[in-house]
């Protein structure tokens, strides 16, 4: 008999695949949208009655048939593995295929050998961080969704030389929402792995789309990258499996972190933190992500916001209660913070939005790196925040590039000036999602406060400290110069009277309301959910954390009065006076803020932002934070061995 | 935090931090003449040139920028409010990040190049302040275990002995919330930009006067974060503010040519060696006194 919350589970599970079967059998545009929007409907509604279930008492289900189960996705795995051999061979790829042939081996060492131990008694757990992750999966990944169906008929449209394949890359959305459920609902380490795979496959094909040349170069690159952390992945059930006398037992999530000699864990910790680095795409592993977006704008914002990415962090944070008792955590927590510092001044450099959007991605999956591996309750809580917040801000953000890119044939941030003139809604959402990034009092910012004080309760935080305030400046730059842009009015033609699609309407509001709720409802969010996480997890945990009292809530609830009060102004409210011609140093203006020259020439004046590419450039960045960063992974290495040593 | 007094410091900010801030500002230009060789003007001109805007006709390069400066105004003020009332210092710095941005939005809606530009070099002094404040409000927990200004100023010994390396990156940053230097992004009194006022190049009437309030404001705020350093001793913290104000005017006259890319470089410099030195020291060593 199935129970209700069992019933919820399988629906996130099997109707994501289903629908995936549906949407890839077909391509008809009129029962596309259908089922994209009936199934999207049924993830969001189960999602939130399993929050809901989950919010009342945690959910633990046992499976009996857990054992076949086991079996089915040891055959994906390996289908998966030999996808990505045949493909890297079909494009004469090496390094992928070496890399996909060791994978091959290692599950099938896994298989071997180890057959009898790998099943996990408990299967899945809804706790309160994964109702959290639940909800975002739920709720963002099936906006993005429903977002693609109208963004891929105008991508066709502007990209007419890219054969039409909606089919397929409907059905790999949908299939990479359901290993994402996977991911965040499985208690075994070895459905965890498996369903780590499927992104990988799932993430490698849909950066290939287009089919370009350039597009299957960065798709192998993020193969490549993305199988060393399944690799490290795999290593680490291995090592598990080795520890005596009772490996199999840690294979389960919720066994792991209470175990009670955290020093034995040190060496699969450190393979599980480069896993999550890789999918993360933290320094060293950055340019898959930045490659990513030659995909489909949908594409990005999943991998972005919601999916992939996600689930690095979301590895390292379940992961945190070890990381903090090891000298793997604080090493972790270098990278993280210098990812942070590193991508920061490298978004300066970058006028490509999408690419800015992505440093800013990898920047702040730098911040979450760093929590999860400092590992103490209020880091935790920073970064559980931080993945919320970042998640709805960040869709939103891509999913408005995205949209402006097909209405005024750009996605350069120096093609944007005006845009609040040019397209009102688009532009208004995309302030939210800015704000929303980097400026108090909204959700990012909060969370980065709780990060810094998280960071000043251990030894070696100040040093994250200080590499956080920096980044926050650079941060601080290339907001505020794209925010800036945005504002700006200069002789730019109003645009043509173009629709959104209603697809694209819904999901952009969606989010942009979504992000404004999260930031204004933050405290609800850490009470309701954070807080009885970590009281679950941690037994020391007993109190919300500083930053919290009641001083700081009361001034943060008034800086968002006194924002209101001004859009409501400067919505509704009437200025009387002259409006004057731009000043252009005496210089004749005409309306359209040209300046006349000599000869009665008229010029256009212009301006640009900054971009400090002699400093931030990606050139000059680039090679020292690789050395940087390989110099930490193999300290962290280091250190793992040593303390097992002694 | 005790309620009357947190009231009490944030009525009195609202209401003596322009008085005080008008007086200083008349005072520096009156220092600087004089420097010069100069007569200077009465030490009330600044609340005279106030009055004058006020009174100027309303016109704007674009109507929005009223509300741009009117946020810009409020929210330093807001920032000052948390500072005074014994908030939280972190809080005072984001609040702080904000106020400039309304101010940035404000120049970049004017739809002026030179305004434009204006706005990026400031864009360019934020981002360069952001994170000695940062450090700042980072040491004073260090050092009290505590963010709160309340907190920190109950303790009997002066911070400064811990954080020498912080107060100076905080005094280096003086010289650009002063808008002095460097003279390629300056809004200041002289004569001598480069960008005919940058920032507010293309503001006037009264929403210039906005934000020449808010920068007496602003002022005050850090000079009042220069006390905070001296918190138990409370006579030479005033002294030491007098004596650092007049070092700032001291050297804006000795390097009026300094511009931004060489303020970048020496104030990162500076932030680096000393305020980043002083955070590492005390992390390691421990530095409660």
């Amino acid at each position: 008999m199935y129970t209700q919350n069992l019933t919820a589970i399988l629906i996130l599970l099997l109707v994501p695949l289903f629908a995936a079967t549906l949407l890839a059998v077909q391509n008809r545009d009129a029962i596309r949208d259908c089922i994209v929007g009936a199934t999207s409907a049924v993830i969001v509604g189960t999602s939130l009655y399993l929050t809901w279930a989950a919010w009342t008492k945690p959910i633990a289900i046992d499976l009996v048939s857990a054992k076949e189960i086991n079996l089915g996705l040891c055959i994906v795995e390996l289908i998966i593995a030999l996808a990505i051999i045949g493909l890297s061979i079909k494009y004469l790829r090496v390094l992928p295929a070496i890399l996909g042939f060791i994978q091959l081996a290692l599950v099938g060492i896994i298989e071997l050998f180890y057959a009898d131990s790998v099943s996990v008694a408990t299967t899945f757990i809804v706790n309160d961080l994964t109702a959290v992750m639940i909800l975002i999966i739920g709720i963002i990944g099936t906006l993005i969704c429903v977002y693609a169906l109208g963004y891929m008929k105008d991508y066709h449209h502007h990209h007419a030389e890219i054969p039409e394949r909606k089919p397929y890359f409907f059905a790999m959305l949908f299939i990479f929402l359901s290993a994402m459920f996977g991911i965040v609902l499985s208690n075994s380490l070895m459905w965890i792995l498996c369903f780590w795979e499927v992104t990988t496959l799932c993430s490698f094909l849909l950066i290939g789309y287009s089919k370009t040349p350039e597009a299957v170069t960065n798709s192998f690159r993020a193969v490549w990258m993305n199988l060393i952390g399944g690799i490290a992945f795999t290593l680490a059930i291995i090592c598990l499996l080795e520890i005596e006398p009772s490996g199999a037992h840690l294979l389960s999530i919720s066994n792991i972190i209470i175990y009670p000699d955290m020093t034995a864990l040190t060496i699969p910790a450190a393979f599980i933190a480069i896993a999550g680095l890789t999918k993360a795409a933290q320094m060293p592993f950055s340019t898959w992500l930045t490659g990513a977006m030659v995909a489909p704008t949908p594409v990005s914002a999943l991998l972005h916001s919601s999916t992939m990415v996600k689930a690095g962090v979301y590895l390292l944070v379940i992961f945190s209660p070890i990381f903090s008792h090891t000298m793997v955590g604080i090493m972790l927590a270098f990278i993280g913070a210098f990812t942070f510092f590193v991508t920061s001044a490298l978004a300066i450099s970058q006028s490509n939005a999408k690419k800015v959007l992505a440093y800013s991605t990898i920047a702040n999956l730098g911040l979450i790196t760093a929590c999860a591996g400092i590992g103490t309750p209020e880091s935790v809580m920073a970064a559980i925040l931080l993945i919320i917040f970042h998640a709805v801000a960040k869709g939103l953000l891509f999913m408005c590039v995205g949209a402006v890119e097909h209405r005024i044939s750009s996605r350069d941030i120096e093609d944007m000036d005006g845009l609040l003139v040019r397209l009102p809604l688009l532009a208004t959402m995309m302030v939210i999602g800015i704000c929303g990034m980097y400026l108090a009092p909204f959700g990012m910012l909060i969370a980065k406060w709780a990060a810094l004080v998280a960071f000043l309760s251990v030894p070696f935080g100040w040093a994250c400290v200080i590499l956080l305030a920096f980044g926050s400046a650079f941060t601080l730059f290339f907001w505020t110069k794209w925010l800036g842009k945005l504002f700006m009015r200069m002789n730019r033609p109003a645009a043509p009277e173009t629709l959104l699609r209603v697809s694209e309407k819904i999901s952009v509001i969606g989010t942009g309301v979504l992000t404004l709720i999260c930031s204004v409802g933050f405290f609800f969010i850490i009470y309701l959910f954070i807080d009885p996480y970590l009281t679950s997890i941690y037994k020391e945990y007993s109190d919300s954390m500083e930053i919290l009292v009641f001083d700081n809530l009361l001034m943060i609830v008034l800086m968002f009065v006194i924002l209101a009060i001004l859009v409501t102004a400067a919505h509704f409210g009437h200025v009387p006076g002259r409006t004057l011609s731009p000043y252009l140093s005496g210089r004749g203006v005409d309306e359209y803020g040209r300046f006349r020259g000599s000869l009665g020439v008229y010029k256009e004046a212009k301006s640009a932002n900054y971009y400090m590419v002699e400093y931030c450039g990606e050139e000059v960045l680039m090679r020292p934070s690789w050395v940087i960063s390989i110099t930490l992974i193999i300290i962290l290495f280091a250190l793992a061995f040593l303390e097992v040593m002694l | 935090m005790n309620l009357m007094s947190a009231i009490g410091g944030a009525v009195m900010f609202l209401f003596l931090a322009p008085i005080l801030g008008g007086l200083i500002f008349g005072v520096d230009r009156v220092l600087t003449a004089r420097m010069q060789s100069r007569r200077g003007p009465p030490i009330l001109q600044p609340f005279y040139d106030i009055d004058k805007l006020w009174h100027k006709e309303r016109a704007f390069a674009n109507p929005v920028e009223v509300i741009f400066t009117s946020g810009y105004l409020v929210l330093i003020a807001f920032s000052g409010v948390i500072l005074f009332s014994g908030g939280d210092l972190l809080l005072v710095v984001f609040a702080l990040a904000l106020a400039h941005t309304f101010l940035l939005l404000a120049a970049y809606a004017a739809n002026a190049p030179y305004s434009i530009v204006g706005a990026e070099r400031e864009l360019i002094g934020v981002m360069v302040a952001e994170p000695v404040l940062l450090l700042l409000a980072v040491g004073f927990f260090m050092v009290t275990e505590s963010f709160f200004v309340a907190e920190i100023l109950s303790k009997t010994v002066p911070a400064i002995l811990s954080l020498p390396g912080v107060f100076l990156a905080l005094f280096a940053v003086l010289t650009l919330k002063l808008r002095k230097s460097p003279f390629d992004i300056a809004t200041s009194h002289h004569a001598h930009q480069e960008l005919v006022k940058g920032v507010t190049s293309s503001l006037s009437g009264r929403t210039l006067a906005k934000v020449e309030v808010a920068h007496w404001y602003e002022t005050i705020i850090i000079l009042a974060l220069m006390f905070l350093f001296f918190a138990g001793a409370p006579i030479l913290g005033v002294a030491a503010v007098v004596v650092c104000y007049f070092l700032e005017v001291l050297m804006d006259n000795l390097f009026p040519r300094v511009t931004w890319k060489m303020t970048v470089k020496s104030l990162w410099i500076i932030t680096v060696i000393f305020a980043v030195a002083n955070i590492a020291v005390i992390g390691v060593y421990g530095g409660v006194v």
